[in-house]
């Protein structure tokens, strides 16, 4: 098997804060590939937006990598000194942020933001990069892209703010996109567009996808694959289909069964109780116990590791018992 | 049909939008936002009537005006069947109470969780004075808290139990209306089934009517017995939810419904270029969803809908239906 584009291994990041130190991550592994579509989900601190920016070299001054590799095209970007590592990643990545207003600059031009890649990164002649920076505002479905050009932010409306960003992540032509819940911030409809851009953008022209966000439905729509994260690890790993289906960690389950369904009525949300544990403390066994209801003795005393289960990734000792969860489920619902 | 407790009637609520220097220099004219301009709603006893819609469409404009912390510019709210004056009687302001979106704003930080119920208790004397220690305890097993939270700060509590200590501030008073505006919003999905659950069990064990808004549907679609859906200042849809959801007659209400990402395998979120909320200014004549509706025909350049039955309460205001 060829060497996969960029490939994460065992990465754990710890951030400095007033109450210690915090273990954001710990220990995630996972390759991205050209055309891939990764969503990664978990609750708020599970670390999704950490691991991305661990890998864009974005993390902010109290936080640092203090495990593990990553690699792009096969080279350790540790290694390499900050500028052609700045290259390698500029040439394969781009990255869109949540909040788009903030991730733009207010008192530039937008198609000037736009050609400032093709211009400074790509050498491009000033007509040149203009021209890129409207083909990309057009790809990006942004119609009237001539007079649009010199319009600032905030003319713009929440939607194509998020679309300028995108065109902006594309400028350097990436091949993975990473997309940091850049769609919780807009409305459905708004959210039903961009992705429906991004899914355009994947089948179109093969770009690569990994996607946080809390959303399940979300991922759903616009994934082939997922991971969920919970206390900075990943604790399922699998296609959407399979883990929609069938989810081999009793976290996955729950997450399912407490998201509201919008084609349905229930009675009653699943509810998990408890709360996230905090990770300036040390995790003892598996960080999921508390709140898990197929928990054994043996999970407050190691913590489980992401093995194969079926077709997916599992941490959990307990994985695929689908016929005692079913009956918690119905227990759940005996409570009503 | 059960009683209508609070109803608004044709209520209009317009913001000021405040002139730049430069705007009177050039004698440009002050232009009134109409956040809400002529709902007529009534929430019946004992239901959930959810309001959905985007933002800026005046959602919570419409719940804060019928708290009373807006007033209305025109139009008339009754609750208990008596129109409220310009002045809320203390009785109106304790039966109408709201929970807040953002569970870390709407907390006072230097407060206790007991001094924020004790207030609320004490202002309107609703119970003897050595009854209050009482009552806030039970409060606080009604929303589920421990025990020992009186002397705690919010900032000792996650987002889902601030929630909580929002909603124990408001059932403090013990209203007969509850105003949720966006209350789940801004939690996790775990902890939000739970506040879900727990708004439910509230209704169903004290009898509260509540107004549910938010712009998540599927939350919507859990809770509510009535499904309002409004667009730029109006109520373009109402009915009963599962009919709503089933039969959707306002092409607006199609569009957010079709944009809602599935949890089934498969699904694809509608490919109909949907475009975006429009300015309201650019829409005072006519149907305000001309714009981007696929449907629209000429007469709705002109004529304004007004809501018209589809199907036993089930209303909708479009020309076309």
């Amino acid at each position: 098997m060829s060497t996969p584009l960029i490939s994460v291994e065992n990465l754990s990041v710890e951030i400095k804060t007033d109450r210690g130190l915090l273990k954001a991550i710990r220990g995630v592994s996972f390759d991205i590939n050209a055309g891939d579509s990764i969503g990664i989900v978990g609750e708020s601190g599970s670390g999704k937006s950490i691991t991305l920016k661990a890998i864009l070299g974005l993390l902010p001054n109290n936080a640092h990598v203090s495990a593990g590799k990553i690699f792009v095209e096969g080279k350790d970007i540790s290694t390499l000194d900050p500028k052609s590592r700045r290259a390698l990643l500029s040439k394969n990545t781009g990255m869109i942020f949540q909040d788009a207003i903030a991730a733009l600059n207010p008192v530039i031009k937008i198609g000037e933001q736009i050609s400032e890649v093709p211009r400074y990164r790509l050498g491009k002649s000033k007509d040149e990069s203009k021209a890129i920076a409207l083909s990309l505002m057009e790809k990006v479905g942004i119609t009237d892209s001539e007079s649009r050009y010199s319009l600032y932010p905030h003319q713009l409306s929440g939607g194509l703010r998020q679309r300028i960003a995108i065109a902006i992540a594309l400028s350097g032509s990436p091949k993975i996109l990473f997309c940091d819940e850049p769609t919780t911030a807009l409305d459905v409809t708004i959210q039903a567009q961009v992705l429906r851009l991004l899914n355009e953008l994947r089948t179109n022209s093969g770009l690569g996808i990994v996607f946080v966000t809390h959303d399940l439905a979300v991922v759903n729509e616009l994934c082939d694959d997922i991971r969920v994260m919970y206390a900075g690890r990943f604790v399922e790993s699998g296609t959407v289909q399979k883990t929609f289906n069938e989810p081999t960690h009793p976290y996955t389950f729950s997450l399912l069964k407490a998201a509201p369904d919008p084609d349905q009525s229930v009675h009653r949300l699943f509810t998990i109780s408890g709360e996230a544990p905090n990770l300036t403390q040390p995790v003892v066994g598996c960080p999921f116990a508390p709140r898990c209801f197929s928990v054994t003795s043996q999970c407050s005393e190691s913590e489980p590791e992401l093995l194969p289960i079926a077709q997916s990734k599992s941490a959990c000792f307990n994985s695929v018992d689908h016929t005692k969860w079913a009956a918690e489920d119905s227990k759940e619902g005996a409570r009503r | 049909m059960s009683q209508s407790v609070i109803s608004a009637e044709n209520v209009v609520k317009h913001f000021t939008k405040k002139q730049s220097i430069v705007d009177r220099l050039r004698k440009k004219e002050a232009f009134n936002v109409p956040a809400i301009d002529g709902v007529t709603i009534d929430l019946r006893a004992g239901e959930t009537l959810g309001l959905v819609g985007e933002s800026g469409c005046g959602k919570s404009t419409l719940g804060r005006t019928l708290v009373g912390l807006y007033k209305t510019t025109a139009g008339t709210i009754e609750l208990n069947g008596k129109v409220v004056g310009e002045e809320r009687t203390l009785e109106e302001r304790r039966s109408v109470q709201m929970v807040f979106q953002d569970p870390f704003s709407s907390l006072n930080p230097r407060m206790t969780v007991g001094q924020v119920l004790r207030e609320a208790i004490n202002f309107h004397k609703l119970v003897p004075a050595d009854k209050v220690e009482e009552r806030c305890q039970e409060l606080l097993s009604i929303v589920g808290l421990p025990k020992d939270s009186l002397n705690s700060f919010p900032r000792q509590f996650s987002g889902g139990q601030r929630q909580r200590i929002g909603i124990a501030r408001a059932l403090a008073l013990e209203p007969k209306i509850l105003i949720a505006d966006e209350v789940v919003s801004a939690l996790d999905v775990s902890v939000q089934a739970s506040v879900v659950n727990l708004l439910m069990d509230l209704k169903r064990d004290l009898g509260l009517t509540m107004l549910f808004i938010s712009h998540n549907i599927a939350v919507v679609r859990q809770v509510s017995d009535r499904i309002a859906v409004m667009y730029l200042g109006r109520i373009v849809e109402v009915g009963p939810t599962e009919q709503v959801f089933n039969n959707p007659s306002h092409p607006y209400t199609k569009l957010l419904l079709s944009s809602v990402p599935k949890m089934t395998s498969g699904s694809q979120i509608s490919s109909a270029p949907s475009g975006e909320l429009q300015s309201i200014k650019s829409a005072m004549v006519g149907c305000r969803f001309r714009g981007r509706c696929p449907v629209a025909i000429d007469a709705c350049a002109t004529l304004d809908p007004d809501l018209k039955l589809v199907e036993g309460t089930h209303q909708a205001a479009c020309l076309l239906v």
